[in-house]
């Protein structure tokens, strides 16, 4: 069954700390894999032929992006800067295989506003074909109210 | 070919790893069609110089996750198969990378010390612009046994 989402677009205020986001569920095929190989040029044989855990794995990164879509499952920030991340936490248990179904729950744990820009925190568990926890994530993404507050060093 | 714990040692470097993103590479990373049903779009300040111009950016601008991507195989080339299983990874970004940038990822041992199963190498992680100016830092850790 196709997953339908429909986020609302909200203000930092209206934005509810503990609100559960996804689940997302997704089969992540080689195709996929190595979208995201070619996206750093990465010859890793580990993604695409064979492994020491038995089979092609799936690079953590595309788990991570996934999980990065739990917000969106829920909420649009009205921010006219746009969003960036501002950090990640991640903790790696058990390699994904290529071409299993992973799915992936979180909440919106918590926000605050730093130097005026909007953070939000975002923890999420992903969990293999087999309802293991594969891997844990935690990201902080900050929106900017205004576009003069992205910094380039 | 992975290290083993006894060639470690607090303030040795971890092999560094280099990557310049062409927009091709963003589109491929932030433009995947998979994420378009959880409020993604394709063209996004990371895909499309339009886009990121209009919310201040000089140019698009490399995902924050991308970046980490890179620091993440610099990990994997350096821990292994450990990596993927006991690995952890803590990072935070201080500055953005554009459209042809070229991020040096980098690591040195900060610490060595037992826990349940074996012993837990903790590296500090850090990412350069061509400029030698930093845009992310943090630490990676896997236990080896």
């Amino acid at each position: 069954m196709t997953q339908v989402f429909k986020p609302k677009e909200v203000t930092y205020e209206e934005v509810e700390e503990g609100a559960a986001l996804g689940p997302i569920e997704e089969v992540v095929t080689a195709e996929d894999v190595k979208q995201f190989m070619d996206s750093i040029g990465s010859k890793r044989d580990w993604y695409s032929k064979g492994s020491p855990f038995g089979q092609a794995v799936v690079p953590p990164m595309v788990l991570e992006q996934m999980a990065n879509g739990l917000r969106g499952t829920r909420y649009v920030i009205k921010a006219t800067g746009g969003g960036l991340h501002a950090g990640i936490e991640t903790e790696y248990l058990k390699p994904v295989p290529v071409g299993t179904k992973v799915r992936i729950e979180g909440k919106l744990a918590s926000k605050y506003i730093r130097r005026e820009k909007y953070y939000f925190i975002t923890e999420a568990t992903i969990y293999n074909q087999q309802g293991e926890v594969a891997m844990r994530y935690r990201t902080i993404q900050a929106n900017l109210p205004d576009p003069k507050q992205a910094r380039v060093r | 070919m992975a290290v083993t714990l006894d060639k470690v040692k607090v303030g040795d470097a971890v092999p560094a790893l280099k990557h310049t993103f062409s927009l091709e590479e963003m589109r491929l990373f932030s433009a995947w069609h998979k994420m378009d049903k959880y409020g993604h779009h394709s063209e996004n300040q990371h895909t499309s110089e339009e886009v990121a111009k209009k919310l201040g950016r000089p140019a698009p601008v490399v995902q924050g996750l991308q970046v980490a991507f890179v620091a993440e195989e610099m990990l994997a080339d350096y821990f292994g198969q450990q990596w993927y299983t006991t690995g952890k990874l803590s990072v935070r970004w201080i500055g953005m990378l554009l459209r042809g940038d070229t991020l040096t990822t980098k690591g040195r041992i900060l610490d060595v010390k037992p826990e349940a199963g074996g012993t837990r190498v903790e590296v500090e992680v850090w990412g350069e612009n061509q400029r030698g100016a930093q845009v992310m830092v943090g630490t990676g850790s896997a236990r080896l046994a």
